[in-house]
């Protein structure tokens, strides 16, 4: 199966639905995992990640992919180390859409810029999403399980897109230009969601 | 020659098949998931679809962009879901912007003109066109977005019709490859003109055929 197939069989899989609670019906494990799925703004972001990681050269993409589920695993362990994370949830919203607006954006450039420029604006965006994630966890029991669910839940979605990402620019002539288009599409809702949630304030 | 133009072919209806899947996929797995008027995906998504105005600018925008060709034709698809995203966001936290009606309007009409007349500005005069006007439709867009249902849902269906009537107007804007064709797109851009012409008339006088 050639890249452009393959891609295309990932973009032709139906978009999940959007979901807007922490799902716990289906066990401490599949739960969180699927949150991260049927949560746009989860998506997007860890989709854009995975995207701007794809853009890179090939010796930076792991450790693009590697700072994101660093930070995103230490965000979701941090309400269990420290005390007074919940003040988080005021602004959790808000601080997840700008990350993704940030990282959408520089998708949407195409701009070249080093490693650690990267890696640093990926990090934030694991680490609040990931603390967004933990302070729903922190409150389970049985958080061990929906730390690793939610965590391989993210690295799938990264990893995913970074798939999509590479198949892309190797694919197709236009292929890097249909990535950055897809960056400010999420750039745009994300922006949005900003939108949405300072009007919810 | 030839092998290069059919791996060009080849590559071009392969990024057609991605975008449109791209863009069409979340439609088909959220069409049964509410009703029209519940504020979900498929509102959202047919917002831009069923404002006549909106409809008509995109498309101009598409067949604009692949008359101007590389890098326009790529540029604009990414500088409008960005902008109209910063109108929105205005839209949504109440700021207002006066004549965002007008300027949708308008918009048919500056875009269905400058198609109609092939025109060529430099690379900077179409992105600040297509910006501004951009900014408009993502205002109208953010005020009528619901604050029931999902509105995350509704954002991202305005976005991807938004992306999915671009494309169309880039695919149709393919036949200016063909002396007919560009012949085809102006008329195209001229019946848009007329359309968006009509709306202003109406909007400005209250007349109606």
């Amino acid at each position: 199966m050639t890249g452009m197939r393959r891609c295309l069989l990932v973009l032709a899989l139906p978009a999940p639905a959007f979901a807007h609670e922490l799902t716990t019906q289906y066990g401490p494990l599949l739960g969180p995992a699927l949150h991260v799925f049927t949560e746009v703004d989860h998506l997007a972001a860890f989709a854009a990640v995975g995207l701007l990681a794809g853009q890179q050269p090939a010796t930076a993409q792991q450790k693009v992919l590697l700072a994101f589920m660093a930070a995103l695993m230490a965000g979701m362990c941090m309400p269990f180390a420290l005390d007074g994370m919940a003040a988080f949830d005021a602004v959790e919203r808000e601080l997840s859409a700008i990350s993704s607006v940030v990282v959408g954006v520089l998708v949407a450039a195409g701009l070249r810029l080093r490693t650690a420029v990267i890696a640093t604006a990926v990090a934030t965006l694991g680490s609040v999403h990931g603390l967004a994630n933990g302070l729903a966890i922190a409150g389970s029991t049985a958080p061990l399980p929906s730390l690793l669910g939610a965590g391989t839940a993210a690295l799938i979605v990264a990893a995913s897109a970074t798939a999509v990402s590479l198949a892309l620019r190797a694919g197709l002539r236009q292929g890097p230009i249909v990535v950055r288009v897809l960056g400010s599409w999420i750039a745009a809702l994300a922006l949005m969601l900003l939108g949405l949630a300072l009007r919810a304030q | 020659m030839n092998a290069a133009h059919n791996a060009s072919r080849r590559d071009w209806h392969g990024l057609l098949m991605a975008l449109a899947l791209a863009a069409a996929g979340p439609a088909a797995a959220h069409a049964g998931h509410g009703t029209v008027g519940s504020g979900n995906f498929l509102d959202g998504f047919l917002h831009p679809m069923t404002g006549p105005d909106h409809l008509i600018a995109m498309v101009a925008v598409g067949l604009w962009g692949a008359q101007l060709g590389s890098p326009a034709v790529w540029l604009l698809p990414i500088i409008f879901p960005l902008v109209m995203a910063v109108g929105g966001f205005l839209g949504l936290l109440g700021v207002p912007m006066p004549g965002v009606d007008l300027g949708v309007v308008l918009s048919g009409l500056v875009l269905g003109l400058c198609v109609a007349f092939a025109a060529r500005p430099a690379l900077w005069i179409p992105a600040v066109i297509v910006g501004a006007f951009g900014l408009l439709h993502g205002h109208a867009h953010g005020t009528a977005m619901p604050m029931s249902g999902s509105p995350m849902a509704f954002g991202a269906g305005f976005v991807a019709a938004t992306g999915l009537l671009h494309l169309c107007g880039i695919v149709i804007g393919v036949l200016v490859r063909w002396p007919t064709g560009a012949q085809v797109v102006r008329a195209g851009g001229a019946v848009i003109a007329v359309v968006a012409a009509y709306s202003f008339i109406g909007l400005t006088t209250g007349w109606q055929a």
